[in-house]
């Protein structure tokens, strides 16, 4: 088993909480996550995310058209820009994590210890953001002109 | 519009669901913070909500009076 996260990829975690607090969001979720990877570019793994089109403005306007298309599926048709999934009803800081960044997270750990390697890097923690095939991963990844299994072989030479 | 729901794959059916309801909070939202500047009383919008004023004032009343000085100190 991995020992622990490398210092790297908890600043990430952090600043997904950091980026889901600015949002005015009560929950952390998976695209939170995904978006501190390219928020700020701190190492090669954030470079190649941002080549491949996922920068912080596209995934935000992915997340708004994700949004749009999700609503025109059943008849509503809105210019509103994508609300957090649960706006925060409380003022205060964002703590707790959401059932999509748990489920990253707890996968990320299995990837983790499938790698052998004994830190948790940034790259098995994208790995898991992009592994998720239902909710919003999926569909804004498809928005983002790529997918899974792409971004995947994209990692693999990040480490 | 009729939805066509065997023709949509469940997980984009559910996508719809989720936002269909994040817009629904917001709406609510903003028309509790709009009702509220405008003299309403809780019993009424929680009568225009269809639930009790104690419902609508818990959910809503954290966000407009700020955090407490219990949840500040656990932030602290």
């Amino acid at each position: 088993m991995p020992e622990r996260f490398a210092r790297g990829t908890r600043e990430k975690v952090r600043r997904a909480a950091e980026l889901a607090e600015a949002e005015n969001a009560s929950m952390v979720e998976v695209e939170h996550l995904l978006t501190a990877l390219v928020d700020p570019i701190t190492d090669l793994l954030g470079q190649r995310l941002e080549t491949a089109g996922l920068s912080a403005p596209a995934i935000r306007a992915a997340r708004d058209r994700e949004f749009h298309s999700a609503l025109a599926l059943v008849g509503v048709d809105t210019e509103r820009p994508s609300p957090s999934a649960a706006p925060r009803q409380r003022r205060g800081r964002t703590t707790s994590f959401g059932l999509s960044a748990k489920l990253a997270l707890e996968r990320t750990l299995s990837i983790a210890a499938e790698s052998g390697q004994r830190r948790i890097t940034t790259t098995h923690l994208a790995t898991a953001i992009i592994r998720a095939d239902v909710g919003i991963m999926p569909r804004l990844l498809d928005e983002l002109g790529t997918n899974g299994n792409d971004l995947e072989q994209l990692l693999l030479g990040s480490q | 519009m009729q939805i066509a729901v065997d023709d949509v794959d469940p997980a984009d059916g559910f996508r719809s669901v989720l936002a269909l309801r994040a817009l629904a909070d917001q709406l609510e939202s903003e028309f509790v913070d709009q009702a509220l500047g405008t003299g309403w009383p809780w019993a009424r919008i929680g009568e225009a909500l269809n639930v009790t004023r104690q419902a609508v004032q818990k959910k809503h009343g954290p966000r407009l009076r700020g955090p407490t000085d219990r949840e500040r100190s656990q932030h602290a």
